[in-house]
């Protein structure tokens, strides 16, 4: 190994071939270059020159440098430079690795894992043994580490951060274990933090050889956020503060920090977001965040902006949100009166919201309360208002209501002061009437509540008027005297109804802001910690989602155990009980890692171990590859210049010539202009008859199949006959009729839309459609279809039986679509003048009227069904003659005129709608209709 | 050989011998004395024969018919004269371009091979030739005549026919002479027109030339070259290889060489100057990457005998 500044040779002995570069020189100088051949016809002026003029060629000088230079990257190559070497470390002996993967590990990981494998490297390019030490393993049963090839070492583990702290003590009998004899180097890629046992291991290590310890820069010291707490706002009923205390590992000297704690719900939105600082050489710093109490309520986690670590999450777990209500009612058990007891209307209020226990005050209070609801309104007995005093200080709200007992100052907990007596409104013996709410005040956290119009109150205690009475009214009544005060005590509150809870007095405890005023005061109020809502002290929690180091939240794997709800305060987070949230949905706690931390110190090395950081440790380069890469570019540009200098590359190379370009750009664009057209409409496609399909583009009219062969011809031929004379005399060019099965099994709606009429043919001899095929029909007609019924019932008509059993069919099939009423057709509806201005639609038959959709004339739409039994296909069938299939009854060949222009109109108004009813063009009509 | 590949390389051909004759005056063969030839032209024989413009009156006789009496000048004298007209033919121009596999050269594919322009250059006095009236004698690679004198429009035809066959087909066979011998290829006193790199030896090139200049045909000799062939503008080590089978050498600084080889060159040409000059022939230059132009307009005047 040749060391030379920061380069280091690993072969150093190809370096000698240096030496023969001066030969390799000359020889290439010396050596004429390669001949370049070309065709001369005046060479026989050429013969003979004189040889004494003539001088021999050399390889032009930069060619020369060239050739020189790829020969000199391939012996610098091969020789296997490596920058950055760490001298001194080339030692004889095993080589100790520890690394801490803790959770003051996870925010500068990918340093940490670059260091480790940077080392690993360089002990695989030594050949040095290496064992490798984590001190924070995934599980307690992992197997010792032993001393292995290096290689080996760094694909047997596979290390992540852990969200617990590191085990020192462990790693140093790991290592004892090991029995290594000195001299032994390590490195300790540490995260800087003191635990039990650091210093005993750094010792072992110093003992055993050189100790390098590779750290973190002093800014990126890790950081620990504590559970915040709540207390009230001063001042301000509805917002509350969260006090939040971060700690860090800091020394004197270090300068000051921030940092960016957040406030996020369950769903990670932002709730609220507050600057700490670090004074310079601090360790600790607070910080308040004012949020409202109702996002206070909804918050699931506090974590730092940017520093992703356990350490610095805190989960806030369901007793965060957590309000019991207790109402304290004076009806003795047993007794129970609904509608008139006092605890009723407040227990349907909040029951569905909140968890409500009823019971005595001594009871109630053994237990955290959030909200206490006294409903029968009362005095507080001496021996309670102490108890009261001290859970409402603690931030208990209490909430009070009115009652004929509550009669003037009658006990301290109250927030204002009462004026004996009262008054009624609207009574029998009273001038005025019963008074109704005002909107609700600047201050109230009621504002946003509407207030219906039919809440009256009668009957009111009133308070004494006082110079801060405004400022503890939050409801009031029209002439401003107020109806619910509140004062706060500490961090809790008292919250007086001037009226009773029962109906006695006001209308409010029937209204829904009686239930909306209710949630708004237990929002406000603030959660407890306590126990669960159950009793389940002796309940065991499992795991419900667990922080991985990086602060986010993950499934619980299969070897957690699940934690005894009381060893949860004190437990301590391990590979056994990671952080996060155990117990069930609803009601978990939080088991956070914070906690159990304790102080955090800077970890001490032994003077004699030499410390870099992870910026200052340049990583071992090998410049073998780059260096015989670049002769190997440097080589082929060699190759094309002796090409080119002995003119053998073509003048013309074939991609240039134009068109063979054109032609290949053309059809490399077609291809992907395909493909992009292929990758389009690879989409799915719903299995639709082909034909069906080919009718979107070409539209067509389709008739039903009748079951009949003789009346299926007869409708092709017809309709054959009215599209070819469409696409004479008018601007629709239609394609083939096409004939349509209503009793296939795969029809759907999309098999018949794309034709905009469809013509029906109905006989006595008509299946009827299965249920399914006749949803699908009715799903056309209401997507703006047309369906001709044509079920003539003649005597003598074509396929008919007796008469009245078509029009029996067409009841029967009628039914079961869903049309608005029908009507006949009026003489100047839009079908007798979309096209043609006829009186009537005569088919074979002149005489039978058209039923028409009721109100379809002035309808956009238009009507949808076109119901006649005129006959229409037989009278406009050909046969292959081209003459007409069937007489028409009784007018000749001018009602066959008719019919056809009765089907051109009925073909029309499928198209265009009502588009003829407009006044615009009622002129026109008119005046066609008078000549 | 397909047709249509030929059929628009004649096209193209002809396209441009018409740019290049375009803004010329129609070519007469300045001649004392006129190869024979029965065909009309503008060249007055000094004698009477068939033409246009009056040669003598000569008295009548028993052989001449009665038509050709002029009676008005037989009016003013007692005999009978009959008319006489001046025999004026047309001159014989011969072509030759030399095709050689030395001609098929350029040195740059934005050059036309020295054939081609040979070609060109013939093929446009060919056009002058035709509209001055002169008749026009093909004459192959070897020398020989391809088919007999003709004139007009027909004659452009069989000439850019000729041309395109020479200079699509196959190469010179191994033996063929560097330079024709036009043994009995044209008419006594016609004039002959010759393109060719000439760059075979000076005593090769008389030596053909010979038969040539006995017959008193008036010639002129155009040379063809590339402007590679006339500055050798190579350098480094190159191997020249002959195109016609004359070897191959290899020089090693070709930029050394250079002015050598332009001395010989400047020799050669002398010399063909010499030659030409000893038999009252002209003598013309034209490189490739010139416009044909320039050497068109002096072998023009060299044709009509121009001298300021």
């Amino acid at each position: 190994m040749l060391n030379l500044g920061f380069i280091s040779f690993a072969a150093p002995w190809v370096l000698a071939a240096a030496a023969a570069l001066p030969l390799v020189w000359l020889l290439l100088r010396l050596t004429p270059p390669a001949v370049t051949q070309i065709d001369f016809p005046a060479i026989r002026l050429l013969f003979d020159l004189d040889p004494t003029q003539r001088t021999t060629a050399h390889t032009p000088p930069w060619l020369l440098i060239l050739r020189i230079a790829i020969l000199a990257l391939v012996i610098l190559g091969l020789a296997d430079p490596i920058l950055n070497f760490r001298r001194g470390d080339a030692a004889q002996g095993p080589l100790i690795v520890v690394f801490d993967n803790g959770w003051a590990s996870a925010p500068t990981w990918a340093a940490r894992q670059q260091a480790l494998q940077d080392t690993l490297d360089g002990a695989e390019r030594r050949q040095q043994p290496v064992v490798l030490l984590v001190t924070a393993p995934a599980s307690t049963e992992a197997p010792a580490p032993k001393l292995q090839p290096a290689a080996d070492a760094a694909r047997a583990q596979q290390i992540v951060p852990q969200p617990w702290s590191t085990d020192r003590a462990l790693a140093l009998k790991q290592l004892q274990a090991l029995k290594l004899s000195s001299p032994a180097s390590s490195v300790w890629i540490s995260d800087g933090v003191e635990t039990p046992g650091a210093r005993e291991l750094a010792a072992a290590l110093a003992g055993l050889g050189t100790l390098n310890v590779i750290e973190g820069e002093a800014t990126d010291a890790p950081l620990v956020q504590y559970p915040p707490e709540r207390s009230a706002a001063g001042g301000d009923a509805i917002a509350s503060n969260v006090n939040l205390k971060l700690a860090r590992v800091a020394t004197r000297a270090t300068p000051q920090s921030g940092a960016m704690v957040r406030a996020l719900d369950s769903d990670a939105q932002v709730l609220g977001r507050t600057p700490v600082t670090f004074a310079p050489g601090a360790t600790e710093a607070t910080a308040v965040m004012a949020l409202p109490s109702e996002l206070a309520n909804r918050v699931a986690r506090f974590d730092v902006d940017g520093l992703a670590s356990a350490a610095t999450t805190v989960l806030a777990d369901d007793q965060w949100q957590r309000r019991p209500v207790g109402i304290a009612s004076a009806s003795i058990d047993g007794i129970t009166a609904p509608l008139l007891e006092d605890a009723y209307y407040i227990e349907e209020a909040l029951g569905p919201f909140a968890e409500v226990r009823a019971g005595s005050l001594d009871e109630l209070l053994q237990r955290p309360l959030a909200v206490m609801v006294m409903a029968g309104g009362g005095r507080i007995l001496d021996a309670e208002v102490a108890r009261l005093t001290s859970w409402i200080e603690n931030g208990g709200m209490l909430v009070r209501f009115a009652g004929p007992r509550l009669d003037g100052n009658v006990d301290p907990l109250l927030p204002v002061k009462l004026r004996g007596g009262g008054r009624t409104l609207g009574g029998a013996m009273s001038w005025s009437t019963p008074a109704t709410l005002a909107p609700f005040p600047e201050n109230s956290p009621f504002r946003g509540l509407t207030i219906p119009d039919d809440i009256t109150v009668e009957s009111q205690v009133l308070a004494e008027p006082s110079a801060d009475l405004a400022g503890k009214t939050w409801v009031r009544l029209k002439d401003g005297t107020p109806l619910v005060t509140a004062q706060r005590h500490g961090q809790g509150m008292v919250v007086l109804f001037h009226v009773t809870a029962t109906p006695e007095w006001s209308k409010l405890p029937l209204s829904g802001l009686f239930v909306d005023m209710l949630r708004r005061l237990v929002d406000i109020s603030q959660g407890v910690a306590g126990g669960p809502s159950e009793d389940m002290s002796n309940a065991v929690l499992a795991p419900y989602s667990l922080i991985d180091a990086m602060g986010r939240l993950t499934t619980p794997g299969p070897m957690v155990r699940p934690i005894p709800t009381r060893d949860l305060a004190g437990a301590v987070p391990g590979p056994k009980t990671p952080p996060g949230l155990y117990g069930r949905a609803g009601a978990t706690r939080a088991l956070n890692l914070s906690p159990a931390l304790g102080d955090l110190a800077p970890m001490e090395f032994p003077v004699s171990a030499a410390r870099t950081s992870f910026s200052g440790v340049a990583s071992e380069r090998a410049m073998k590859p780059w260096l015989l890469t670049l002769a190997l570019i440097l080589l082929l540009a060699d190759l094309f210049i002796s090409f080119a200098l002995r003119r053998l590359i073509p003048e013309r190379m074939p991609l240039t010539r134009a068109p063979f370009l054109r032609g290949g750009m053309g059809a490399l664009m077609v291809m992907i202009v395909l493909s992009a057209v292929a990758a389009g409409a690879a989409e799915p496609r719903r299995d639709i008859d082909p034909v069906v399909r080919s009718s979107i583009l070409e539209p067509r009219i389709a008739y039903i199949a009748t079951g009949s062969p003789d009346l299926d011809r007869i409708a092709q031929s017809g309709l054959d006959n009215l599209t070819s004379l469409l696409a004479t005399r008018t601007a629709v060019e239609l394609a083939l009729p096409l004939r349509i099965d209503l009793n296939a099994p795969g029809l759907t709606t999309d098999s018949l839309t794309p034709f905009p009429m469809l013509y029906w043919r109905i006989s006595p001899a008509t299946a009827i459609p299965p249920a399914k095929n006749m949803t699908a029909l009715n799903d056309y007609l209401k997507r703006g279809g047309l369906v001709v019924f044509d079920a003539p019932d003649q005597a003598g008509a074509v396929g008919g039986g007796e008469p009245g059993a078509a029009h029996a069919r067409l009841d029967a099939l009628l039914r079961l679509l869903d049309l608005a009423p029908t009507t006949e057709m009026a003489p100047d509806h839009a079908l007798t003048r979309s096209f043609y201005l006829l009186q009537n639609l005569p088919g074979r038959y002149a005489d039978p009227g058209v039923l028409v959709e009721r109100g379809s004339n002035g309808n956009d739409s238009g009507s949808s069904v076109i119901i006649g039994s005129s006959d229409w296909a037989s009278a406009w069938a050909r046969d292959g003659n081209g003459n007409p299939m069937y007489a028409v009854v009784p007018g000749g060949e001018r009602q066959r005129e008719l019919s056809l222009r009765a089907g051109v109109n009925m073909v029309m108004y499928a198209l265009t709608g009502n588009y003829k009813t407009d006044q615009v063009h009622l002129p026109s009509i008119m005046e066609r209709l008078v000549n | 050989m397909s047709v249509a590949p030929r059929h628009e390389d004649q096209h193209r051909l002809l396209l441009e011998a018409n740019a290049v004759a375009a803004g010329m005056p129609p070519l007469l063969v300045a001649a004392r004395r006129i190869a024979a030839s029965v065909t009309l032209g503008s060249h007055g024989r000094r004698r009477a024969g068939v033409g246009d413009s009056f040669w003598q009156f000569r008295p009548y006789s028993k052989d001449d018919t009665p038509q050709a009496i002029d009676w008005r000048q037989s009016a003013k004298f007692d005999q009978v004269y009959v008319r006489e007209r001046e025999w004026v033919a047309a001159q014989t121009a011969g072509l030759w371009c030399d095709t050689s596999a030395s001609m098929r050269y350029r040195s740059s594919p934005k050059l036309p091979t020295k054939a081609e322009r040979a070609a060109v250059m013939m093929l446009a006095l060919a056009e002058l030739l035709v509209d001055g009236g002169e008749r026009i004698i093909v004459l192959s690679n070897e020398g020989r005549p391809q088919r007999s004198a003709t004139a007009g429009r027909l004659a452009i035809a069989h000439l850019a026919d000729a041309m395109t066959a020479d200079l699509s087909g196959k190469k010179a066979m191994n033996n063929a002479p560097e330079m024709p011998s036009f043994a009995g290829a044209l008419p006594r006193h016609s004039t002959a027109v010759l393109f060719s790199d000439f760059l075979a030896p000076v005593n090769v090139i008389a030596e053909s030339l010979r038969t040539l200049m006995r017959t008193g045909i008036k010639g002129h000799m155009i040379q063809v070259l590339d402007p590679a062939e006339e500055t050798l503008p190579f350098s480094g080590r190159v191997r020249f290889v002959g195109l016609e089978q004359e070897g191959a050498t290899v020089i090693d600084r070709t930029e050394d060489a250079r002015a050598q080889y332009m001395q010989k060159l400047a020799a050669h040409r002398s010399a063909l100057r010499d030659l030409a000059a000893s038999a009252g022939w002209s003598f013309g230059l034209h490189h490739t990457d010139h416009s044909p132009q320039f050497a068109m307009a002096a072998l023009h005047n060299a044709i009509t005998g121009f001298r300021r």
